[in-house]
């Protein structure tokens, strides 16, 4: 029973990072790295929470979430393929800007009650005894996160559009010299993946960490960054990761009744841990001398996307 | 015509610019530019005490952005800054609360754990960059993370408060260990001094010895390096070190001057903070110093926002975010050019 | 598929790339021969429609292509194969094939354009497995799936530049089979390369391209003395450096077994004299250039050099410059004078602007710079570039390591950097240098390596050797 409920608990808790991790994983295969990604999580749950609240209509938070998510990439998208800018450095700026945008628009959104997703029970299957409980009996943004998972894969690997996109992010010269529009995948990669972003923001506000109050996701977006390298920019690999750090968070949460002290500090412990797992799987793979064994490389091993984080050549179409 | 005379006009324009973009956003949000500004001002310069505070603050952000320029300048993204101030706060505490705490040269043997515990906390990402190739953004967060739970961990735990675990913090210094000041004001001189030493070290090393230039070169093209003879890995490794030191400085002024004790937050932001001003600064070691002060009073007249006009201080995070994404973009859309020689053909 | 080249021109700026090309190709291998700036890549950039030509057509199959545009000239069935492949590393075999493919939805049916892919493969009895990503293959079996990639969408003419650079011998066995059953089709095939050997095995006609112009047209049987004769200046030889002076001081230069042709063989000794200069001759795509950089990283082979002395030789006597001078040799966004400064550096810890200053001004007049000491190194022209790498050259004995130290430099600036360099044999141990044009290397070597692929053929003094004989050698006939 306490393994059923870990499960429903963990699979719930990382519904939101489900979708970002995707999301990103998306926009990174483009080329691009959305590192506004934890400013952009935050002014979307925002925006998700307070257009649910006002038109009482979930459903229209999380589309508001999506929006705002979608022009913050495109913003970025903009300053990387027609000003040629380091997408870092945007990057950075639009994350500090959105953190305050969030925390000086919300004030007014501060601990009150808006509509809730709840839950919504497959009927016939979700009666099956454990795996029905575990699987069937979420809400429908869980649902869809699920959901998203296999779709992405597939739409990545093996759709057109999916594989024009991941040419760009490799190659952009060889890409363009085979007539594919290069800039414009790589925007298309980046607002689908902003889009994510804000959807996932959304789904904080408005389901996993109900509500709205200062910094309402901290962190969260700095962590889906590393997620997705964890994750070898895989969305299978990357949602296991997502749900890896998921069940650290329901462990801490479950251990701080052991000890006082270290209450204050589990919850933030996932954090770092995700960060040294990635670290160190960045290490075997790039080490100087690899004594690592070949097979521990080729399980962790990543395929970075080799455009990722580079400007456009130039005579690119 | 002269080259520094036009680009102090361009910069000119520039600036002109931005400030109208951000006057323009803060009227969408319903306020009133003018008063805030107004408010900012006196809030951080109107009388003496007030500009004191804006030193207090003004002493770790340009320390921590000259930290970055030397990390900059070789190409690396320190976002591990948060976490190097954070633990040069640690080692300055660390002294603070030892048997050095009540003597005189407390805050001079501070400075030198600040150093260290930050200069090493900055050698971990240049290490893991240099031999391990993992991205210095993820070592960096990573380690910030790590700092932060340190803090939170000493604050509730081995340097507890006497009787009452509390998170606001742990005791208050010695008087011996706090920054030594002049006057009733409590004028920071020692700190004062610190920035300009190290603003002028900085500059006389950017502009005049083989390692500056190494540095920068560094940043430019790691392969070529070997043919100059130089290891790009070692200025890299030394890069973090520096940055990480300086930073830890930045640790050491807010424990030791701003808190007088170890808080949580003990960096406020300022790590990243210093980021946004060396984006615009473009490794310029004067315009860093300018910029940081600026911020500075910003966020101390900010303070004010609050009481005066009602309005939330994450208003003050906006303005300064808004600055530096305005400035980056109107310097890659050159208008400036255009509108200066419309200007000087109007006036003919 | 037949091809009309119909008086083609093309300058750029003053320079003549081409100049009324008429070539006309029915059907075969047709080889485009020529030194290192004759046009070659010029025109094969006109066809495959990346540079639009100044004056001229091109008809295929009697209809006119449109020039200018690369997709036109791929619509219209023309296929580049280039040195590098441009293919997707990350990717498998399958999904590199797959983008850009005529097919209009390829994934809608895709068991039906994995099975026409396959049928390809097989024709030509290539043996790839589609699910590996392209990185792991080798050069060649890239090469090989961008070739059956051309011809599964369309093409009827292959361009072929330099493809045979790092192949293995059996790659290039199949890869010439597979081109010949090619023509059998009706697919004409561009064949250019500098490598003598292999254009008289594979190519049925020829073209001789001369500073931009058609100098021959020939069908085989080939004759490589012939060709030879047409293709390179009067070899009659003019030594000009004729400063025999001697110096009692001896280093070796230890060459590795493997790095003999056929590798079979035992490293080898050769003795030279302080202030000999070495030529290390090779083609295009050969690796002369690599041999030089290795005696400074010893990463490309064991070959090396031992003083007498046998201590180890410190890193900053040699001076390596590359011929990628951009990226590999100087910092693109640091200004003239600080070049200066850093290679002041090594030496000092504070760097006197003022002194920098004055030994820059001088090495820029000495040099014959064209910038100023604030341009920034990515505005220099190649010309200037090069010569601001040659400036960079330390004061002090050392072993000067040159890569194509004239490239880019009209007559007048190569003679007097020749000059410079050459005034440097009574103080350097050993000046290196690698050139792809023969007339230099035999007027200032000493010493000649001949290189061809990645092996060495021949060291030998010059005075042993003759002009013809090192033309051979890089050519791979030995």
């Amino acid at each position: 029973m306490l393994f059923e409920n870990t499960i429903v608990t963990v699979i719930s808790l990382s519904t939101p990072l489900i979708i970002a991790v995707i999301g990103e994983t998306i926009s990174e295969k483009s080329g691009v790295i959305n590192l506004s990604a934890e400013g952009t999580i935050m002014i979307s749950a925002l925006s998700g929470f307070a257009f649910g609240y006002i038109t009482d209509f979930a459903i229209i938070g999380f589309l508001a979430g999506m929006l705002t998510g979608s022009i913050i990439a495109a913003f970025i998208s903009y300053c990387d393929i027609k000003l040629r800018m380091d997408q870092i450095a945007v990057g950075f700026v639009l994350t500090i800007l959105c953190i305050d945008l969030s925390n000086y628009l919300g004030q007014d959104y501060v601990r009150i009650n808006g509509p809730m997703v709840t839950k919504f029970a497959i009927p016939f299957i979700s009666k099956i005894p454990i795996l029905g409980n575990v699987f069937f009996n979420h809400s429908l943004i869980t649902y869809f996160s699920i959901l998203l998972i296999p779709i992405s894969w597939f739409f990545l690997n093996k759709t057109n559009l999916g594989l024009s996109i991941r040419a760009s992010g490799e190659n952009p010269l060889a890409a363009s010299s085979r007539g594919i529009n290069v800039k414009k995948m790589r925007m298309f990669g980046t607002i689908i993946g902003g889009a994510l972003l804000g959807l996932a923001g959304a789904s904080f506000s408005l389901y996993t960490k109900y509500g709205w109050s200062e910094s309402h996701t901290a962190n969260y977006g700095w962590i889906i960054l590393a997620i997705v390298i964890f994750g070898g920019w895989n969305p299978f690999r990357a949602a296991a990761g997502a749900y890896g750090f998921g069940l650290l968070q329901v462990l801490a949460i479950k251990a701080q009744t052991v000890t006082l002290a270290l209450s204050q500090i589990l919850p933030l412990l996932p954090f770092p841990i995700m960060i040294f797992i990635l670290i160190f799987i960045q290490y075997i793979n790039r080490s100087e001398r690899n004594k690592f064994p070949k097979f521990l490389i080729s399980i962790l091993g990543g395929n970075q996307p080799e455009a990722l984080g580079r400007k456009l050549p130039e005579d690119v179409k | 015509m002269n080259k520094n005379i036009q680009l102090i006009q361009i910069n000119f324009i520039r600036l002109v610019l931005t400030l109208a973009i951000i006057f323009f956003v803060l009227t969408l949000f319903g306020t009133s530019p003018i008063s805030i500004f107004d408010s900012i001002i006196y809030g951080s310069m109107g009388s003496y005490s007030k500009f004191i505070r804006t030193l207090i603050v003004w002493a770790p952000i340009s320390l921590a952005s000259v930290a970055l320029i030397y990390t900059f300048s070789a190409g690396m993204w320190n976002i591990g800054i948060e976490g190097q101030i954070i633990m040069g706060a640690v080692g300055a505490t660390f002294v603070a609360r030892s048997f050095f705490g009540d003597t005189i040269i407390s805050p001079y043997v501070q400075i030198l754990f600040a150093l260290g515990f930050g200069g090493f906390w900055g050698l971990i990402c240049g290490v893991l960059k240099v031999k391990g190739n993992v991205h210095e953004i993820f070592s960096g967060l990573g380690l910030d993370f790590v700092a932060s739970g340190i803090v939170i961990y000493l604050i509730i735990g081995p340097w507890k408060r006497e009787g009452i675990a509390s998170t606001s913090g742990t005791d208050v210094f010695d008087k011996a260990s706090w920054i030594p000041t002049i006057g009733q004001n409590e004028f920071p001189l020692l700190l004062i001094l610190i920035i300009f030493v190290l603003y002028i070290f900085s500059f006389f090393i950017f502009k005049y010895t083989s390692f500056g230039l190494r540095l920068k070169a560094t940043g430019v093209n790691e392969d070529a390096a070997e043919r100059f003879y130089f290891s790009s890995g070692k200025y890299i490794l030394l890069s973090f070190f520096i940055a990480g030191a300086i930073a830890g400085l930045a640790g050491f002024s807010q424990a030791s001057g701003a808190y007088h004790k170890l808080v949580p937050s003990i960096s406020g932001g300022f790590g990243f903070l210093s980021i946004l001003i060396v984006l615009i600064c473009s490794r310029n070691i004067f315009f860093t110093l300018i910029i940081s002060f600026l911020f500075s009073a910003l966020i101390v007249g900010g303070s004010q926002l609050q009481i005066k006009l009602g309005l939330d201080h994450s208003l003050i995070g906006i303005i300064q975010a808004l600055f530096v994404l305005s400035w980056l973009i109107l310097e890659k859309l050159k208008l400036e050019k255009i509108l200066l020689s419309k200007i000087i053909r109007s006036n003919e | 598929m037949k091809i009309e080249i119909k008086n083609i021109s093309k300058k750029f700026g003053n320079l003549v790339a081409n100049s009324e090309i008429n070539i006309s190709i029915n059907n075969g291998i047709h080889a485009l021969l020529g030194e290192n700036g004759a046009g070659k890549s010029t025109l094969v950039k006109i066809i495959s429609g990346q540079i639009a030509p100044d004056n001229g057509e091109i008809l295929l199959d009697g209809e006119k292509l449109i020039l200018g545009t690369p997709i036109e000239s791929i619509n219209s069935g023309v296929g580049l194969l280039n040195q590098d492949p441009l293919d997707f590393g990350n990717l498998s075999v399958l999904e590199t094939f797959l983008i850009g493919i005529k097919d209009a939805n390829p994934y809608r049916n895709l068991k039906q354009t994995k099975e026409n892919i396959l049928r390809i493969f097989q024709k030509y009895k290539i043996n790839i497995d589609f699910s590996q990503k392209t990185k792991n293959l080798s050069i060649g079996e890239r090469q090989q799936v961008e070739l059956l990639r051309l011809l599964y969408n369309g093409a009827k003419l292959i361009i072929l530049d330099e493809p045979t650079s790092a192949f293995s011998l059996e790659q290039k066995k199949m890869m010439f089979e597979t081109l010949r059953s090619l023509t059998k089709e009706g697919i004409i095939i561009i064949f250019v390369s500098h490598k003598l050997d292999e254009i008289i095995e594979l190519c049925d006609t020829a073209t001789i391209l001369k500073s931009g112009s058609v100098i021959h047209s020939i069908s085989k049987p080939f004759d490589s003395q012939d060709i030879i004769e047409k293709m390179f200046e009067d070899t009659s030889s003019k030594i000009k450096s004729d400063k025999t002076f001697t110096n009692e001081n001896n280093f070796t230069i230890l060459v590795s077994g493997k790095d003999f042709l056929g590798r079979n063989t035992e490293d080898i000794e050769h003795r030279f004299s302080y202030g000999s200069v070495i030529g290390i001759a090779g083609l295009q795509g050969s690796s002369n250039d690599s041999y030089i950089k290795n005696f400074f990283t010893n990463e490309f082979s064991k070959t090396k050099l031992v003083l007498d002395s046998k201590i180890k030789i410190p890193k900053k006597t040699y001076y390596y410059m590359p011929s990628d001078r951009i990226e590999k040799g100087l910092f693109r966004d640091l200004n003239v004078l600080e070049h200066f400064g850093l290679f002041k550096s090594s030496e000092t810890r504070f760097l006197n602007w003022n002194k920098i200053k004055n030994i820059s001004s001088k090495k820029i007049k000495k040099f014959n710079i064209r910038a100023n000491f604030s341009n920034e190194v990515s505005e220099l022209s190649g010309g200037n570039q090069q010569r601001l790498m040659l400036s960079l050259m330390p004061e002090n004995q050392s072993i000067l390591l040159l890569e194509q130290p004239t490239r880019g430099l009209d007559f007048n600036s190569a003679e007097n950097i020749w000059e410079m360099i050459l005034s440097r044999k009574s103080k350097d141990i050993a000046i290196f240098f690698s050139s792809t044009d023969i007339d230099e290397i035999w007027e200032y070597s000493d010493i000649v390596i001949s290189v061809s692929g990645k092996s060495i053929v021949n060291i030998n003094y010059k005075k042993e050797l003759t002009k013809d004989k090192v033309i051979n050698y890089v050519s791979g006939i030995v």
